[in-house]
């Protein structure tokens, strides 16, 4: 019984440390950057859909710019796969085909962090994926977040 | 018409018409030509765009540049109404497979692999990429750029319409204008034609084109038309008193010399070879009976002549003879023109014309008819009285002859210089009859015809007979002026009567002879006849002979099979009578000795009661004693034996243990009862048997012995046709009951009158015939029908066909398809030698399934 009390309260506060993330990370590597976009933390899954193209504004009526990382940067087979859940290749043909339809407008594509976190700064509404070795470069532009 | 034929209405339909057809073929090439002009464009559009979007989607996967797609994706995006679909095609490099990876279009069904591509603009652009390869499609329907260009065009078309009437309007007027001093013109000539010169209408001037010119022509025409008319008239009208002058004489010329002709049925003519030009005088069309026309040529008179006498006209009418000729010719009968065939002389001779100098023929025809017929009539009677075979002598009032016939000289043998001037007389000899000559002296005296016959002689002295005929010859005035004496030759005939007669007489005699002869003949044929009766006779008993001995054959073969039938209920007697009488020296005096007078009672009710029962067979007993032991030491376990018991009670018949068998065990000396019963039971089935075995030995010998009874019998009797068919079939029951059967479904009551020995043999020779070509396997089935006239008796067998070759020969004589040795080919022709005895046919029909003998008996036999 007291094995049982110990793995259930172990469970709740597992639980409670779970809903509670490191700013700016929306995987163990991945860290998501963003410019005036009207809030700090995001979900998950909105940031998900906004990377999608699902959304066109943030909810300060900014339009919604969206950085990916091009095929040769390091973090682009992380990003595909934690946001498109497919790989780099899958991503252009996921952007070929929304704009094809002309659902939205083409994301930009950057070599590397750098160049994202410059693109960020300038471009108010931006929103990009960096690598977490880079946190230090972008700290004026994390964004918190949440696991659902 | 006559607009039709004008000279305005041609100008305006030629102008019309080409400009109609010009209008047509702008109408029919033009939108085609415009169609494929704008296809041509557009496909050139679609395929620029088509690789500004490939380029686009190369430059999205390869440098991430999305940009530029967009933008050329906007271009289409913008005239997406005037394309049909937008297709970005991904090709599977592995399997070389195409499938859609995006496509825009506004059909909402839209499936481009199941679309007529033909009905549509498609152009395409590859794209290859280290992520995707494929192509970039755009189609537009050819619907919509035809449609396109109906509309462009039907603004086009309306005006050309309306450009296209002015134009006709106007080539009428410009056709008009033209026409109108040409119809003046063409007015003014057929005025100066008809001499109309006051209402010759003058033109105003015009700009001295053609036309003006011929207008100015026609009215130096007309000035010169009428100094000419003025001249002619002068002229005219001094020739004309000149010619009245002559005419009034020669026309009273002509009348005499018509009037003269006409009398003489005579007409002139002339003929000039050159120009076959003939001119005939009316009284010629008069003698020739034509009523209208004229007879202008050579070949038209010529058709007017008999076929016949053509050549003769012609050698003497178209040869232009100097001397003049005169041939008599036949007219010919046309087309019912001439009525009758006509005699005409024609007389001509050739002339010289002193104008031209040349030759001409001309001459008289007059008709000869009358005259020609009366010499035809003369030359027929001198021919016929000169070749008649009949003799013929004309002599004048003193019997001198004058003119004799040529038969006359044969028949006498005289010569024509011996015989003229000579009298009949020199013909008679002192065998000529005197009372004949008196009568002919007579007669000539009066002038009177008559006839008579005469003997006469030759030259050579053979003697003649002849019928003569005498009359007088008259002239004009009917006075006589001679005799003529036709003589018949009848000699032949004289000579025939005396032959005739001569045969009759020898006749009469050979008549009387063959009146002898037929005596003797009479004789003869009664003598011939009664040997043939007493062949016939013998013939009829070795006819007999024969069925009998057929019959007795057939005995013979059924002898084995009735001895054997007869054998067998025998057998069944001998054993019941050593079974009862077993039981009476043994199990009776048991029972007598051991039963209570009341268990013989008992047993005597219960004898009565179950002595209907039949006695089974040992197997069945077998059976029903295991049954009802069973029951035994079931429902009464007490009863001590059981197994001896319930053979005693199956012996009786019983099967289980019934309301009787449970009756008899309630008894007391239910033992003894039982014994007893099945004792007498057993001693009335032994009776029984040894009945029913007599009866059937009984049958089979009163059957063998209608059968064996002679068949020498004279007289007919009535009997049962069922009893005797029955007789038969019991007869043949050995061979029959194995594995055949026969069915008699006579009724019981027909009765019938006839030899009834005979028919058995017919019943018996059909039924044995089937056995033996079945190898005794076959149904065969008797059946009746009662007509109302005859007895109609069916016997059908399902054994072998008859093959067709055989069936028309199964009654002959000795046929027979059996080896040699197994029949004698008699049977069946003895059935039908039966049946025709009876007055009855006999027929036999075979198929497949049955063979059927049908056989009619008349009633009244």
């Amino acid at each position: 019984m007291g094995f049982s009390k110990s793995i259930l309260t172990l469970c709740f506060v597992l639980s409670i440390f779970g809903s509670y993330t490191v700013q700016g990370q929306i995987a163990s590597d991945l860290l998501v950057i963003a410019n005036e976009i009207g809030s700090t933390n995001l979900t998950k899954k909105q940031v998900i859909a906004y990377a999608k193209g699902e959304k066109n504004f943030w909810p300060n009526s900014k339009k919604v710019v969206i950085v990916l990382p091009s095929a040769k940067s390091e973090i682009a087979e992380a990003v595909a796969l934690t946001v498109y859940k497919t790989n780099s290749g899958g991503m252009q043909k996921y952007w070929l085909s929304l704009i094809f339809q002309g659902r939205a407008d083409p994301p930009v594509f950057l070599g590397n962090d750098e160049e994202t976190i410059r693109f960020i700064e300038k471009n108010k509404g931006a929103i990009g994926f960096i690598s977490a070795k880079n946190k230090s470069k972008a700290n004026d532009y994390l964004i918190e977040v949440k696991t659902d | 018409m006559k607009i039709f034929g004008s000279i305005s209405f041609k100008i305006w339909i030629y102008f019309s018409s080409i400009l109609f057809i010009s209008s047509g073929l702008v109408i029919y090439y033009f939108p085609h030509q415009q169609e494929k002009a704008i296809l041509k464009y557009r496909g050139k559009e679609l395929q620029e765009l088509c690789r500004t979007i490939s380029l686009g989607v190369e430059l999205s996967l390869d440098v991430n540049d999305f940009q530029k797609l967009k933008k050329s994706l906007s271009y289409y995006q913008k005239k997406r109404k005037d394309f049909d679909f937008l297709l970005l095609m991904q090709t599977d490099t592995l399997l070389g497979k195409e499938s859609i990876f995006e496509q825009i279009t506004d059909k909402s069904e839209f499936d481009f692999f199941k679309i007529d591509t033909s009905k549509y603009l498609m152009k395409s652009e590859p794209f290859s990429t280290p992520i995707m390869d494929g192509r970039v499609i755009i189609g537009l329907s050819k619907n919509r750029v035809s449609k396109e260009v109906h509309e462009t065009n039907l603004p086009i078309y309306i005006t050309l319409l309306v450009i296209l009437l002015i134009t006709i309007l106007l080539f009428y007027f410009v056709a008009r204008t033209i026409s109108s001093p040409i119809n003046q013109a063409i007015k003014n000539a057929k005025l100066l034609q008809d001499n109309h010169f006051e209402s010759f209408n003058i033109l105003p001037k015009n700009s001295g084109d053609e036309i003006a010119e011929l207008h100015n022509a026609l009215i130096s025409l007309k000035d010169s038309l009428l100094y000419q008319k003025q001249d002619n008239k002068n002229l005219l009208d001094n020739l004309e008193t000149k010619i009245t002058e002559r005419t009034d004489k020669l026309n009273q010329t002509l009348n005499r010399l018509n009037e003269a002709q006409e009398i003489a049925s005579l007409g002139y003519y002339s003929f000039y070879d050159q120009k076959n030009a003939l001119f005939c005088s009316e009284n010629i069309k008069s003698i020739l009976e034509i009523e209208t026309g004229n007879i202008n040529n050579l070949e038209h008179f010529k058709s007017l002549i008999d076929p016949e006498y053509i050549e003769e006209f012609e050698a003497n009418f178209t040869k232009q003879p100097i001397v003049p000729f005169s041939i008599e010719i036949r007219t010919n009968v046309i087309d019912g023109t001439l009525d009758t065939k006509k005699w005409i002389a024609i007389n001509g001779k050739c002339f010289t014309d002193k104008e031209t100098g040349k030759c001409y023929l001309s001459g008289t025809i007059q008709e000869i008819t009358a005259r020609k017929n009366g010499e035809a009539d003369l030359r027929r009677l001198s021919q016929a009285v000169k070749n008649s075979f009949n003799s013929i002598i004309i002599t004048d009032l003193n019997q001198k002859i004058t003119w004799i016939n040529d038969s006359l000289l044969k028949l006498t043998g005289y010569s024509r210089e011996e015989i003229i001037g000579n009298t009949p007389k020199m013909f008679q000899s002192e065998e000529t009859d005197p009372e004949t000559k008196k009568t002919i002296r007579e007669n000539l005296k009066t002038f009177k015809s008559f006839k008579t016959e005469i003997q006469n002689k030759g030259k050579n002295g053979t003697s003649y007979w002849l019928e003569l005929y005498i009359q007088p010859v008259l002239n004009e005035k009917g006075i006589a002026e001679g005799f003529m004496a036709i003589e018949i030759d009848i000699t032949d005939r004289i000579e025939k009567e005396q032959l005739i007669k001569q045969y009759i007489s020898e006749i009469e005699e050979r008549e009387k002879e063959i009146k002898d002869i037929n005596t003797n003949l009479e004789i003869k044929v009664a003598e011939k006849t009664k040997d043939l009766e007493l062949s016939i006779e013998q013939i009829q008993k070795s006819q007999q002979e024969l069925i009998k001995k057929e019959k007795l054959a057939t005995l013979g073969l059924l002898v084995a099979g009735i001895a054997h039938e007869v054998n067998t209920p025998l057998g069944a007697i001998k054993a019941s009578a050593e079974n009862l009488d077993y039981l009476f020296s043994k199990d009776f005096f048991d029972v007598i000795n051991k039963v209570s007078l009341t268990d013989f009672r008992q047993a005597l009710e219960f004898y009565v009661s179950l002595k209907d029962l039949n006695s089974p067979d040992t197997i069945s007993q077998r059976k029903y004693a295991k049954t009802i032991q069973e029951k035994l030491n079931l429902n009464y376990p007490q009863i001590p034996n059981a197994f001896a018991l319930s053979k005693e009670l199956a012996i009786i018949g019983f099967d289980d243990i019934s309301n009787e068998a449970t009756r008899l065990l309630q008894q007391e000396n239910f033992n003894e009862i039982i014994r007893t019963v099945r004792l007498l039971l057993n001693i009335q089935r032994s009776l029984k048997t040894i009945s029913d075995g007599a009866l059937k030995s009984s049958k089979i010998i009163k059957a063998l012995n209608v059968y064996s009874h002679s068949s020498d019998q004279t007289q007919q009797s009535i009997f049962k046709l069922k009893d005797n068919v029955d007789n038969i079939i019991a007869l043949l029951w050995n061979k029959i009951k194995n594995n055949s059967a026969v069915k008699n479904n006579i009724p019981e009551n027909i009765e019938i009158s006839g030899f009834e020995d005979d028919l058995s043999q017919v019943w018996t020779n059909i039924i044995n015939n089937a056995l033996q070509a079945s190898n005794n396997k076959c149904n065969i089935v008797f059946d009746y029908l009662e007509e109302s006239t005859h007895h109609l008796i069916t016997i059908k067998n399902d054994g072998p066909q008859i093959p067709e070759e055989v069936i028309g020969r199964v009654f002959d004589e000795f046929f027979t398809t059996k080896k040699r040795g197994e029949g004698t080919g008699l049977g069946l022709n003895i059935v039908k030698n039966i049946i025709e005895k009876h007055q009855g046919k006999i027929n036999c029909t075979s198929s497949e399934k049955e063979t059927l003998f049908l056989i009619r008996l008349n009633k009244l036999n």
